[in-house]
C-alpha cells in the first residue's frame, strides 16, 4: 500500500448520499426533507436512513415538528459537523494535489 | 489502484462543489429569457405610444398632459399584457434551461429568490397604484423601474451576479427619470426594453 495521507478523510462520509447531505447543509441552514429529496434525487427511506446515520453520530441534527397535521422533518447541520466536514474536504483536495 | 482512487477522490469533490452551488443558487437564468422579456417591452412601450397618438396627444411635446380616464385604462391594459407576456415569456426560457442544466425550477434558491424579488415588486405595486390614485401618473414609470431594479438587487445572492449590474442601471434610469418628468416612457423603454435585451444577450454568450 501506497503511503497515502488519509487522515483527513472520514469514513462516515465516504457515500455519495451523505457527501450530498452534508453538502447542502454546509450553505443552506435548515433544509426541509422534501427539498434535501428533492435536490439529492434521493427516495424517501434512502435519504431517511442517511441522514438518521449522520444524526447518529453528531454531524447533523434533524428537527421533526408539525405544520399543522403534516409532520416536518427539518435537517441541519452542527458545529462539530460542519468541523468534520471541511475536515474530510481539505482530505480530499490534499489526496487531489499529491498527484 | 492509486489512480482509481484520484478519480474518486475527484468525483467527489465535483459532487460536493455542485451540491453546494446547486442548493444555494438559482444558475438557470436564461439569457433568452431578458431578451424576450425586453421585446415584450419594447412592444408594450410602442403600443403606448399608439394608444397616445390615437388620441391625438403627442408625447413629446413637452405639455403636462392630463390623460382621460380611458386612455389611463387602455395604457394600464398594455401594461398588464406586457407585464404578463414578458414575464410568461421569461419563465418559458428558464425553465427550458433548467431542464436542460438538470435543476428544479423551484428549488429552494429559486424560492429565495422569488421571495426576495417578489417584496419590493409588490410594494413598488402598491407605491404606484397610491401615484394613479393621486393623479401624479409622471413619476408612475420611474417607480416601476426604481422597484424592479431594487428587487433585481436584491436577488443577487441567489442568483448570477449580472443581475446586480442590471437591477444598478433599472435603479439609476428610475431616478434619472423622476428629473424629467414627462420622458417616463422613454425610459420604461428603456430600462425594460434595451436594457433587458443587452443583459439577456451578455448573459447569452457567458453562459448558452
Amino acid at each position: 500500500m501506497k503511503a497515502v495521507d488519509i487522515k483527513g478523510l472520514n469514513r462516515d462520509f465516504e457515500s455519495r448520499v451523505r457527501l450530498g447531505i452534508m453538502s447542502v447543509l454546509m450553505v443552506n441552514d435548515e433544509v426541509s426533507f422534501s427539498d434535501m429529496k428533492q435536490m439529492l434525487e434521493l427516495s424517501d427511506g434512502n435519504l431517511s436512513s442517511h441522514a438518521n446515520a449522520l444524526e447518529l453520530n453528531g454531524y447533523i441534527e434533524i428537527k421533526k415538528s408539525f405544520a399543522g397535521k403534516k409532520p416536518m422533518t427539518v435537517y441541519m447541520i452542527t458545529v462539530y459537523g460542519r468541523a468534520a466536514f471541511s475536515q474530510h474536504i481539505d482530505g480530499l483536495a490534499k489526496m487531489i494535489s499529491k498527484t | 489502484m492509486p489512480s482509481d482512487r484520484n478519480h474518486k477522490v475527484e468525483e467527489d469533490i465535483n459532487h460536493i462543489r455542485q451540491m453546494m452551488e446547486r442548493s444555494s443558487s438559482f444558475l438557470s437564468l436564461s439569457g433568452l429569457s431578458g431578451i424576450a422579456a425586453g421585446l415584450a417591452g419594447l412592444l408594450g412601450a410602442s403600443s403606448i405610444f399608439y394608444i397616445l397618438k390615437n388620441q391625438g396627444i403627442d408625447y413629446f411635446d413637452g405639455q403636462p398632459n392630463m390623460y382621460t380616464g380611458t386612455v389611463i385604462g387602455q395604457i394600464l391594459i398594455v401594461s398588464c399584457l406586457t407585464l404578463t407576456a414578458a414575464l410568461s415569456l421569461a419563465f418559458y426560457f428558464t425553465y427550458r434551461k433548467s431542464k436542460k442544466v438538470g435543476q428544479q425550477i423551484w428549488s429552494p434558491p429559486a424560492r429565495n429568490a422569488a421571495a426576495a424579488f417578489g417584496l419590493p415588486v409588490a410594494v413598488g405595486g402598491i407605491v404606484c397604484l397610491l401615484l394613479l390614485w393621486h393623479k401624479t401618473i409622471f413619476l408612475v414609470a420611474p417607480m416601476t423601474l426604481i422597484f424592479y431594479g431594487l428587487a433585481l438587487t436584491g436577488t443577487v445572492r441567489f442568483t448570477q451576479k449580472e443581475v446586480y449590474w442590471l437591477g444598478l442601471c433599472e435603479i439609476g434610469l428610475g431616478i434619472s427619470g423622476c428629473f424629467l418628468p414627462g420622458y417616463g416612457l422613454v425610459f420604461w423603454l428603456l430600462g425594460f426594453g434595451v436594457l433587458h435585451i443587452i443583459y439577456g444577450a451578455a448573459l447569452y454568450r457567458k453562459y448558452k
